[in-house]
């Protein structure tokens, strides 16, 4: 058994910035993002795929950070919530309607909710309210009981 | 970083990835979707010296459905399936059970084969294989075997894989019982482990009597439960409810559902029960109507 690896390497685009990297091949993609480039909008709640508050884009699909390697996001493009926002750090229409309709109260969840919401809202722009709770079955809130994050999600349809 | 440390590599080619698998044996493992492989790792509940991550095989994501059967390649992930309308005419249920894996993040990312080599006894895919007749494909540098799935699963997390051994591809047969199959399941919540899980297929001949059957239960053993002595004697007899309440009461004599936190033995039993008779039903409407539902 190794006490260490030999490092990886890493180069990928992160929120349209490349990134070039030497990473231990254990290290996931949640770390990576949030202790490498300190983008500490990805949450890390339970690290084994359960919660949904790691989510982020992978080439545009909604994957768990957890469960990947930071080593192979090598190649292809992450967006994490820092890059969802309007231009100039303006809030985008989603994060705009999560305010309007306190669609978060701790906040924990909110960057896993709204990449499962921006996922779902480039696939499909005018989703039913059935079809937004599926969307977001796979993160867990304990403060909202998810109907003001629906409410969000449905206020910002049309608008992306 | 919670795993313990690995060697990490890359191969771009099959044989390159087999030759790895070779020269590592038990001290090696593939990593194809991960979504199983990354929790175990992250809880050191595996400890590989070595990981072969298979996400750059060229050409490995093949989700082919025709001449006479469907093939899956070791990178096709679960949306694939879902999200296939020639799966969904030919063999629905595949298409119907990988809808019902974790979330949808985890099916961007989790592959079928992954799931099939992961042998999890809730997991909806090995009871797919099972019930339609699939045959995998282990390969091992410079050989391979096909190993048809009712000898495949070996019970809890156990197959028939050996150290060393790929699983590169699995098909199903195209035929009226994978036209006419469906896949109901409960699980508590959206996303949830199944409580109970069935596929099945029932085709009726001219006579109205059933012609074939192929039934397979997850989360009611250690693997996949299928009961070809129950399905012979459901053969030439009409398909009625009481006929095929009995044929699910002769498949549940040879399950072993346990009895854990979220339900007893004996409710998923019954559950199961229910969910047999309700996709058999619906098999045979999707066979009276010579085509399928939309699921």
């Amino acid at each position: 058994m190794p006490e260490r690896s030999e490092l990886v390497s890493l180069r990928c685009q992160v929120n349209g910035r490349p990134v070039v990297a030497e990473v231990e091949p254990r290290l996931s993609l949640a770390d990576f993002l949030r202790q490498h480039l300190e983008l500490t909008g990805t949450h890390l709640g339970c690290e084994q795929g359960v919660c949904g508050a790691c989510n982020v884009l992978l080439d545009g699909q909604l994957v768990r950070s957890c469960l990947l390697l930071a080593a192979q996001a090598d190649g292809l493009e992450v967006v994490t919530v820092e890059g969802i926002g309007g231009p100039g750090g303006q809030l985008s229409r989603l994060q705009q309607a999560f305010l309007d309709q306190h669609g978060l109260q701790c906040g924990f969840c909110t960057p896993g909710m709204l990449l499962a919401a921006e996922a779902l809202l480039r696939e499909n722009p005018k989703p039913s309210r059935d079809e937004v709770v599926h969307a977001i079955s796979g993160v867990i809130c304990r403060c909202t009981g998810y109907t003001d994050i629906v409410d969000a999600i449905l206020a910002a349809r049309g608008g992306q | 970083m919670k795993p313990a440390p690995f060697a990490y590599e890359r191969p771009t080619d099959l044989d390159q990835a087999l030759l790895l698998l070779d020269r590592h044996g038990p001290e090696a493992k593939p990593l194809a979707g991960g979504q199983s492989l990354l929790p175990m790792l992250a809880l050191r509940m595996v400890r590989p010296a070595v990981l072969v991550d298979l996400n750059r095989l060229e050409g490995m994501a093949r989700l082919e459905v025709g001449d006479g059967r469907v093939v899956v390649g070791p990178l096709v992930r679960h949306q694939a399936a879902v999200e296939s309308a020639a799966l969904r005419q030919e063999m629905p249920a595949l298409a119907e059970a990988a809808a019902w894996i974790g979330h949808r993040e985890i099916r961007n990312r989790g592959t079928i084969l992954g799931s099939l080599a992961h042998a999890d006894p809730a997991a909806e895919l090995p009871a797919v294989a099972v019930a339609f007749g699939a045959e995998l494909v282990l390969a091992k540098a410079g050989s391979q075997r096909v190993v048809p799935a009712e000898e495949f699963f070996l019970g809890f997390f156990t197959t028939a894989l050996a150290p060393g051994e790929l699983l590169v591809s699995c098909r199903w047969p195209l035929g009226a019982l994978g036209r006419a199959g469906t896949f109901r399941e409960f699980s508590l919540r959206d996303g949830d482990f199944a409580l109970a899980a069935v596929a099945a297929g029932l085709v009726v001949g001219a006579d109205g009597a059933v012609s074939e059957v192929g039934v397979a239960l997850a989360g009611m053993g250690t693997g996949p439960v299928r009961s070809r002595k129950a399905e012979a004697e459901l053969i030439g007899r009409k398909p009625t409810e009481g006929t095929l309440l009995e044929f699910a009461a002769a498949v549940l004599a040879e399950a072993e559902p346990a009895d854990d936190l979220r339900a007893t033995a004996d409710y998923r039993s019954r559950l199961a029960r229910e969910l047999i008779v309700e996709a058999l039903t619906a098999s045979l409407q999707r066979t009276a109507e010579g085509g399928h539902e939309r699921a």
